[in-house]
């Protein structure tokens, strides 16, 4: 399980950028919310898009192409968007 | 008969991941239908109910907003962790472990300020569905941080003497245990825009 130096700087590299990303994105989800601008359901419903895009990307990166660990969590996704869905339906 | 456990440092022919690695991942799977399933609590009660509160008028935004980029930099902090491991610098590695470590504390400690806060003015999980639903998406996430920070020490101090004997296996539980790390911390940034913010 050794890890080169590239790979290490790689791998660093990725995270802080995403968790940046994550800290801009509340950021400015929290400014969209203090003030009344307009078409701000608009904005907020990029912004959780955006969160789950990046949470997506993240867990795929993380994964580094290991077949049994994207088909859990795509079983996962999927159920998860089930047990999301059932409430919409009476 | 032998009680080793086997595929800890090299993968598994089959899986080609090492065990730990495909455990975290199906624990988070079932933690993701965990806190999915809250969630969806949340859209059936406001979905189901005539008047819902916004978040943002009951509980502290600005707090929570510090909170969030404490559990953000917490996350660095972690992956810095694992990146000296790997690089074998044990030293370092404490040193970020350890301010994850605090930083999970700090967060626990504003955590409850706003529930001392909520309390101080009789709001209990009891007070309606809003009340309900916060408390127990927070309270669940907060048990989840004190997991996390409980692994961590064990990690720094007595787990630590693992490098010594056998350092792949212990870079392996660093990066399974910053997995969960992770995990927590991704949640976290869902609950706080779902429960503060609309």
């Amino acid at each position: 399980m050794s890890h080169t130096a590239e790979e290490i700087k790689k791998h660093v590299k990725v995270d802080v950028t995403v968790l940046a990303l994550f800290a801009f994105l509340t950021l400015v989800h929290v400014a969209v919310t203090r003030t009344s601008l307009a078409g701000s359901d608009l904005i907020i419903a990029v912004l959780y898009a955006a969160r789950f895009g990046l949470v997506a990307y993240y867990f795929h990166y993380l994964t580094k192409g290991k077949s049994i660990i994207t088909i859990t969590l795509l079983l996962t996704a999927f159920f998860l968007g089930v047990l999301l869905i059932i409430p919409l339906f009476k | 008969m032998s009680a080793e456990i086997r595929y800890i440092s090299k993968p598994h022919p089959v899986t080609g991941v090492v065990n730990s690695k495909l455990g975290i991942w199906c624990f988070l799977a079932s933690e993701i239908m965990l806190f999915g399933g809250l969630f969806s609590t949340f859209v059936l009660l406001r979905a189901g109910s005539s008047t819902w509160p916004h978040g943002y008028d009951l509980l502290n935004v600005p707090l929570a907003t510090l909170n969030t980029l404490i559990l953000i930099a917490s996350s660095i902090t972690m992956v810095m962790a694992w990146a000296e491991l790997a690089g074998k610098n044990l030293k370092a590695f404490k040193k970020y472990l350890a301010a994850t470590i605090v930083l999970g504390c700090v967060f626990l400690v504003l955590k409850g300020f706003e529930y001392g806060m909520k309390f101080e003015h009789h709001i209990y999980p009891s007070k309606n569905n809003f009340y309900g639903i916060y408390f127990t998406i927070t309270g669940l996430h907060i048990l989840h941080l004190i997991g996390g920070i409980v692994v961590n020490l064990y990690f720094l101090f007595p787990g630590s003497k693992l490098w010594e004997k056998d350092p792949d296996q212990f870079l392996g539980r660093i990066e399974v245990a910053g997995l969960y790390w992770h995990f927590v911390d991704l949640v976290w940034l869902f609950v706080f825009p779902t429960l503060y913010l609309l």
